[in-house]
């Protein structure tokens, strides 16, 4: 039931992605994502798969949980991939008033691919680096835009516990769900009115609890004086290493290639 | 007529790094117009055993029998057999007030019964029935339930299920987060069901005190293993079963162990509060005479 969704889906381990920096993570995966909309010959397109999938086996994460997390977005891709089968260009076939073409075939595999990697490599990214590191990571790489306003700290401690209460909440709900259940509540049948009329008894019971939980959360950090970011230390401080400098190295290579092969 | 556990097994998350066995290979049988009481260390998986046993939750392997009907069975011919043996099951969950929601008590309770079909004169009866057996005023009736005190709200949540009328109830620690006389009144509460309503307990409790009062039965589970099933006056006994499992005797027990320790000899049977009077008076009876005061 709801176990099997994952949000935040870290995957444990100690391999090389797993070791690295989150911020040199976050930063690597914005500069390849750019890097994906800007280029589109297609030797740039086998040197970017090439290195997503070397990063995908570098990450020891099995291939399977991988490729599960493009499932939602098959459909999309699937539509991206037929919208485009049919633009202008050389005829392959025509079907009525729709004519399939080489250039449109050629387009709908780029913009699935592209699709599918922003995909792969953004989960690689939630799989390797723990919920926490994220917003730790988040944080230092906007505390910048403190001098202008900006409330870093704020901001990557709503999203810390945001991602803290996602499991709690889950199996919250499962539990009243269950609860419900066993005074006979059916959610998976019936008609659509029937369905949502379901949910009531499962929403009322968990918006009580999580304004609770928000209540007592508020206060328990009040108790323990907590007030914004202003001189607070970390108990992990994130720090850039000698491999981080290595991947960023061979990152820029990659890079550079890139720019070579687009000429 | 029982409910009776085959060999059952359970894995959480199975696939995951986060994948756990949470109960392996148990067997036992909860005999009906009986009180069987599930004690064990947090994480032992005591819920998730309970789970099982009125099909809310499916074991990886083994089979679940309740009054001869296998409710693993997914077969479709068997279907309506494993639901109603399922509705025969009755289960209140940790924190049950936790799953109210309705704007009335009485609308709350009739929520169960509602979705077996009852409407009207016949939905009324049974509500009014279960707020009966649970001591709830018929005023409180028209309430808001968020308006309760916390043992009023729980023992609405527990009049819900009892409105299914089921045979077996199976309660996972029922006194949970209650005031003294919440627990004293929900304790009576339950003895009556079992008396009068000849209905079959299962409880969860950590509370070894209201086991010796209450139950015939208990299962000890360690860390997804069946460790003891049997009476609670032979298991209170082996103190090394205890304490493998993290439990402790009820205090009753304790206190007639120091007791013993000092010289006097009390039975090591004695487990509620009115046999360790008796015992503690026949002991002290037989220490004068033996010393002729």
């Amino acid at each position: 039931m709801l176990s099997n969704i994952t949000i935040g889906q870290f995957f444990p381990g100690n391999s090389l992605l797993h070791r690295l920096d989150p911020r040199v993570k976050l930063v690597l995966l914005l500069a390849y994502i750019a890097a994906l909309f800007l280029l589109d010959s297609r030797a740039a397109y086998v040197v970017l798969t090439a290195f997503a999938l070397a990063m995908m086996l570098v990450s020891r994460v099995p291939l399977g949980t991988q490729l599960r997390a493009l499932k939602p977005l098959a459909w999309i891709l699937l539509f991206s991939f037929a919208f485009h089968l049919f633009d202008a260009g050389t005829p392959i076939y025509t079907l009525g008033p729709l004519t399939l073409t080489w250039e449109g075939l050629e387009q709908g595999i780029f913009i699935s691919l592209r699709l599918v990697l922003l995909m792969l490599m953004s989960s690689l990214l939630t799989f390797t680096t723990g919920p926490l590191q994220l917003t730790d990571a988040m944080e230092s790489l906007l505390s910048p835009g403190k001098r202008f306003g900006l409330p870093a700290h704020e901001l990557a401690m709503m999203m810390t516990i945001a991602l803290r209460f996602v499991p709690t909440l889950l199996s919250e709900t499962e539990r009243i769900m269950k609860a419900q259940q066993a005074r006979g509540a059916d959610f998976s049948s019936g008609s659509i009115r029937q369905r949502l009329q379901a949910i009531v008894p499962i929403l009322v019971p968990l918006f009580l609890s999580a304004f609770r939980r928000a209540d007592e959360l508020a206060m328990a950090m009040e108790a323990r004086c907590y007030r914004g970011g202003e001189g607070r230390t970390q108990l992990k401080q994130l720090r850039v290493s000698a491999i981080d400098y290595v991947c960023i190295a061979v990152f820029l290579v990659m890079l550079l290639l890139l720019v070579v092969l687009a000429r | 007529m029982a409910i009776e556990l085959r060999d059952i097994c359970y894995t959480y998350l199975p696939g995951t790094p986060y994948e756990r066995q949470a109960l392996q290979h148990i067997s036992l049988t909860i005999p009906e117009g009986s009180i069987t009481a599930i004690a064990g260390h947090t994480g032992s998986g005591k819920s998730t055993l309970v789970q099982h046993l009125s099909g809310l939750l499916h074991p990886t392997s083994g089979q679940v029998l309740v009054d001869g009907v296998d409710i693993t069975d997914r077969a479709k011919k068997q279907r309506q057999q494993v639901k109603r043996a399922c509705q025969s099951v009755g289960m209140v969950f940790q924190y049950a007030e936790q799953q109210l929601f309705e704007e009335t008590v009485a609308k709350d309770i009739a929520f169960g019964p509602e979705r077996q079909g009852l409407t009207g004169e016949a939905l009324q009866k049974r509500v009014a029935g279960a707020m009966q057996l649970v001591h709830l005023d018929e005023a409180l009736s028209a309430r808001s339930p968020f308006q309760l005190s916390g043992g009023q709200q729980r023992r609405v949540a527990i009049a819900g299920i009892l409105a299914l009328q089921p045979r077996y109830l199976v309660l996972d620690e029922p006194t949970a987060g209650l005031d003294p006389c919440g627990r004293a009144q929900l304790m009576q509460l339950l003895r009556e069901l079992h008396k009068k309503q000849r209905m079959t307990l299962v409880l969860i409790t950590h509370n070894m005190d209201d086991i010796a009062e209450l139950a015939d039965q208990l299962i000890i589970l360690h860390q997804g293993v069946l460790l003891a099933v049997g009476e609670p006056r032979e298991l209170f006994q082996q103190r090394e079963l205890l304490q493998q499992a993290g439990l402790q005797p009820p205090q009753v027990v304790q206190v007639l162990d120091v007791l013993r320790a000092h010289g006097l000899s009390v039975p090591e049977t004695a487990m509620t509060l009115q046999e360790a009077v008796k015992a503690v008076q026949q002991a002290v009876k037989k220490h004068k005479g033996g010393k002729k005061c």
